[in-house]
């Protein structure tokens, strides 16, 4: 279950492959154009959440000689599934709440 | 991409500090895996922000980061708080099926009540005995403000009591106190009851109970114009005498107690449960005092106690003060006359530490043999602890296999332990109490019937919260070692594949059946050491031959026996016929038996002193004619008391050889004179005998000094006889010389010379340390033998398939037998090494308890290291013989 913004951008920014946490914050921030800005506490947070419900994974660091406090973390099966199942639900409330709107304004 | 810390801009820096510090609002589970990855994180945002804007941007986006940080720790630790309340609800089910599971692990659960009830029982019963001796509230007011005064007639004596005019000065002119009374004790005999009886009374000042603060059941206190000899014919009753006495019930106020020759008006009773001081007075009477005892400076008898007048700030702030009161009323002291020695010395001290002061190290000193036993009961609980977590491996597995959080498995071992321990605790509160009501009975008398005193006892909330705690203190070592294994074997590990948990768990029981069996041996060792002190205290030579030596302590009234004359003639007529009784070989009298006290001495000089001799103290007592010869004494020159020292003739004495050496250094001191610095008394001395123990075995024997009882008789004397007659015939004979003598004197206080070597205190305070280590130290060793004998059936259990392949591949039965023996000798050799490191650190703390033996004593040390491991090769020796017997191919099949 992805119940908030926040995990949902995380496992999006997670698409494109392994990251760190500063860098997923600041493709969520690119992604969202400013409109979700995650801090370090914040972040962690819900990563840890998704390391518990077994949607993230932590992965081993491509790159070598960077920061080795870095932590870089990977998006699983289950966090793919998940992600898609959630895209599908909004895209089916989207397509609702559009016929909604479109009959609301013909009226 | 973040620079090193050294090249950062210092408002970088200083916001790195900041942050770093910052995380200490978060959750140490939080942090323990994130502080690397959240101070990375800051470090590149805020070097960007740098490179960005410089110091200003740094400081907007250290003041976002740590906003940010304050939510984030709210937000985690809001989430822990419904973890719990979710865990909290679960509760109930989770216990359910805990004592489910107990049910059908019996052996487990049996075991760890009773090593619950065993170690927390005896922690639970000695605190109930140390409660009552040590912390329970005195029967008084207001405890606290009460103090107890004291004199050191020198720098060097020993305390003693006050005599009445330094009481009557301190009580004057003191206003660090805002109360001052005074006591004495002394016996009477109750006549005009059943029976005459003789009972224990104390002699008080008028504002006695108002001072402690005590109000009366019934009547009235005294008043002051009681004090005075002749208007001092009331009498105020304890609770238990007025119930013996008088069990009818209804008001006694107003009637007649016949004591001794006199009939005193009871005016009061005091409340149940008041007793003052060690031995409890069964009658209060006024002091009664004469004009002479008004003056008498050399009379100390007088107990004092004081109440803290309110601006007082403690004990020292009156003993100042009762000092300089003391030194402007008696300036004529022993030290100014041997030349410039400080004379006497006031101490004040708390009440209380006066009454107990002198129990409480042994009370610590078993309370820390108490916690011993709770350690073994600890250790083994741990054994006990990992057993069943490997006997609940395949179901924890299954819960893990199924989601089971890591805290959730940990919480379904714990809760056994949680259920079990209440019900130990509760069973231990009950055993505790009902053996500290056992243990009183045993206790010396002198503690017990403090004990008694403090009856009402323990409070029960306070008792089950005792051993509640301390059931809490066993378990949760062995809860936090289980939980370790499983966090250390993990959801993911070990436990889901079914594979053996914890490789290292057999060395963590076999180091705690070591730690049993380590601390057995402390306990072991103590019994040991106490026990030979005992044994040589009982020994210590006392002067003379004590066996077949009986004492039975006779008084007699004013009444009939009006002087001096009267008494002696009475006692020497006893004595001839107590002597010619069949199987009696000699009878005399003396006024204070040996081994009862040493305290009251006089100050005597040797008459035309030799230069350099200073006064001595010495004790005094009357003794009849036939007196050492009765007890066995050694007569080390002149000549013993004769029935020819009678009143009319010089006054003589008999003095000890430690008495004669102090006073006549050349040796010379037959012949010579005696006189008491104090009053008028002067001897001429006849004899020089052996010293003996007048009071504690284990202290230097003082110098004394006997008259002749037909001289200076007393009223009150002990009749010794030496007899091969049991003690019951004896008495029974006395009673009826007696009884043709005067039938209205009562002979009480029947006892043997041994008994009352017995019951000097350095025996009963050592009785009183031994009984309890013994109990202690059976049971501490009783819980690790059971233990190892558990482990090594374990261990046999767990081998089997092992065991059967060697004996399969040609081991020798004998050659299995000795491997498995071997196994547990090396527990209990580890468990005994480290025992006897831990003794030789631990028998110090018994100090003061030890008499003759050394607190390293070997024969002690190895004694109990040699029964530890006799007691664990007997506990290893069946799971042995069990593994020599297996069935090579049944164990390789199972």
């Amino acid at each position: 279950m992805i119940d908030s913004w926040t995990r949902f951008h995380v496992l999006c920014a997670l698409l494109q492959g392994p990251q760190y946490p500063y860098r997923i914050a600041r493709d969520v921030a690119a992604a969202t154009g400013g409109r979700v800005v995650l801090e370090a506490g914040n972040l962690h947070r819900r990563l840890q959440q998704l390391l518990a419900d077994g949607l993230i994974a932590e992965a081993r660091a491509p790159e070598t000689g960077a920061d080795r406090r870095r932590r870089y973390y990977a998006i699983t099966r289950q966090g793919r599934d998940a992600l898609r199942e959630e895209t599908d639900r909004m895209h089916e409330a989207v397509r609702t709440a559009r016929s909604a709107l479109a009959a609301g304004s013909r009226r | 991409m973040s620079a090193p810390a050294g090249t950062a801009p210092a408002s970088v820096r200083a916001a790195r500090r900041l942050y770093r510090a910052a995380t200490i609002l978060l959750p140490r589970a939080f942090i323990a895996i994130h502080a690397a990855g959240l101070q990375a994180f800051f470090d590149e945002a805020v070097l960007e922000a740098h490179a960005a804007g410089g110091p200003r941007r740094v400081v907007r986006r250290t003041a976002d980061a740590l906003i940010d940080l304050i939510g984030t720790a709210g937000r985690l630790r809001g989430e822990r708080v419904r973890e719990l309340t979710v865990a909290a609800r679960l509760l109930p089910r989770e216990a359910r099926a805990a004592a489910r599971g107990l049910r059908r692990a019996r052996a487990f659960a049996g075991g760890l009540l009773v090593t619950l009830v065993l170690g927390v029982g005896v922690g639970t019963a000695l605190f109930a005995v140390v409660h009552a001796a040590l912390l329970a509230p005195l029967p008084v007011a207001d405890e606290d403000r009460l103090v107890d005064v004291v004199v050191h007639p020198d720098a060097t004596a020993a305390a003693m009591p006050a005599s009445y005019p330094e009481y009557r000065e301190w009580r004057d002119a003191s206003r660090t106190l805002g109360a001052l009374a005074a006591y004495g004790r002394t016996n009477r005999t109750a006549t005009g009851l059943d029976a005459p009886v003789r009972v224990a009374a104390a002699l008080v000042t008028a504002n006695f109970f108002d001072t402690l603060g005590v109000p009366m059941d019934q009547g009235r206190a005294f008043r002051p114009e009681e004090e005075p000899a002749g208007a001092d014919d009331v009498v105020i009753l304890s609770h238990e005498f007025r119930v013996r006495h008088y069990p009818a019930g209804g008001s006694v106020i107003g009637r007649t107690l016949r004591l001794g020759d006199r009939p005193y008006t009871i005016v009061g009773v005091l409340p149940d449960g008041f007793r003052f001081d060690l031995q409890p007075a069964e009658v209060f009477l006024p002091l009664g005092l004469t004009l002479v005892d008004l003056e008498r400076r050399d009379s100390r008898w007088l107990g004092v106690v004081g109440r803290l007048a309110d601006g007082t700030p403690g004990a020292e702030a009156a003993r100042a003060e009762l000092q300089a009161i003391a030194e402007a009323g008696n300036p004529v002291t022993v030290g100014s006359a041997a030349g410039g020695a400080p004379g006497p010395r006031v101490a004040v001290r708390r009440l209380r530490d006066a009454i107990v002061g002198g129990f409480a190290p042994v009370l610590w000193l078993l309370g820390g043999a108490a916690l011993l036993v709770a350690g073994t009961a600890a250790a083994s609980i741990g054994t006990l602890a990992v057993t069943r977590a490997i006997g609940r491996r395949r179901e924890l597995a299954i819960r893990a296999a199924l989601g089971a959080s890591q805290s959730a498995l940990v919480a379904a071992v714990a809760i056994e332990f949680v259920l079990l321990g209440l019900a130990g605790a509760a069973l231990a509160a009950v055993a505790g109490a009902w053996t500290a009501q056992v243990a009183v009975h045993l206790l010396p008398d002198a503690i017990a019937s403090r004990a008694t005193w403090l009856a009402g006892g323990v409070p029960a909330g306070r008792l089950m919260l005792f051993a509640l705690a301390l059931a809490t203190a066993a378990c949760l070592p062995a809860v936090a070692v289980a939980a370790r294994d499983l966090r250390r074997a993990g959801a993911t590990g070990a436990l889901r594949t079914g594979a053996p948990v914890g490789t290292g768990r057999r060395p963590i029981r076999g180091v705690l059946v070591a730690a049993q069996i380590a601390l057995a041996l402390v306990l072991l060792v103590g019994t040991g050491l106490v026990t030979r002190s005992l044994v040589r205290l009982r020994h210590v030579d006392p002067g003379f031959a004590p066996d077949r030596l009986l004492a039975l302590g006779v008084s007699l009234p004013v009444q009939g026996y009006p002087d001096a004359d009267a008494v002696a003639r009475l006692y020497r007529e006893l004595t001839a016929r107590v002597a010619a009784l069949p199987g009696v070989e000699r009878a005399a009298t003396i006024d204070e038996m040996p081994f009862t006290r040493d305290d009251g001495q006089v100050e005597v000089t040797a008459e035309a002193a030799m230069s350099g001799v200073e006064p001595v103290m010495a004790l005094i007592r009357s003794a009849s004619p036939g007196y050492f010869e009765a007890i066995g004494l050694a007569v080390t020159g002149g000549r013993t008391l004769e029935a020819t020292d009678t009143a009319e003739r010089p006054a003589v004495a008999v003095i000890t050889d430690s008495l004669a050496r102090r006073l006549f250094p050349d040796g010379r001191a037959v012949g010579r004179r005696l006189s008491l610095t104090r009053s008028k008394g002067r001897f001429e001395i006849v004899g020089v005998v052996g010293d003996v123990r007048m009071g504690e075995l284990d202290r230097e024997m003082r110098p004394a000094f006997y008259t002749s009882s037909l001289q200076d008789p007393s009223r009150s004397v002990q009749l010794v006889v030496r007899t091969g007659v049991p003690a019951d015939r004896l008495t029974g004979d006395v009673r009826r010389v007696l009884a043709a003598l005067d039938p209205d004197v009562p002979v009480y206080g029947v006892r043997t010379f041994a008994q009352a070597r017995d019951a000097t205190r350095g025996v009963t305070t050592r009785r009183l340390v031994l009984f309890p280590l013994m109990l202690f130290g059976g049971l501490a060793t009783a819980i690790a033998v059971v233990g190892l004998y558990a482990l090594m059936s374990q261990a046999v259990a767990e081998r089997t398939p092992e065991l059967g392949l060697r004996l399969a591949l040609g081991a020798s039965r004998g050659g299995v037998r000795r491997l498995v023996l071997r196994q547990g000798l090396v527990a209990a050799a580890a468990g005994v090494g480290a025992g006897l490191l831990l003794a030789a650190l631990a028998t110090r703390a018994l100090g003061g308890v030890l008499y003759g033996v050394p607190a390293l004593d070997p024969v002690s040390f190895l004694a109990a290291a040699a029964a530890l491991i006799v007691l664990a090769l007997g506990a290893a020796a069946s799971p042995a013989a069990r593994a020599s017997r297996l069935d090579p191919i049944r164990s390789l099949r199972d």
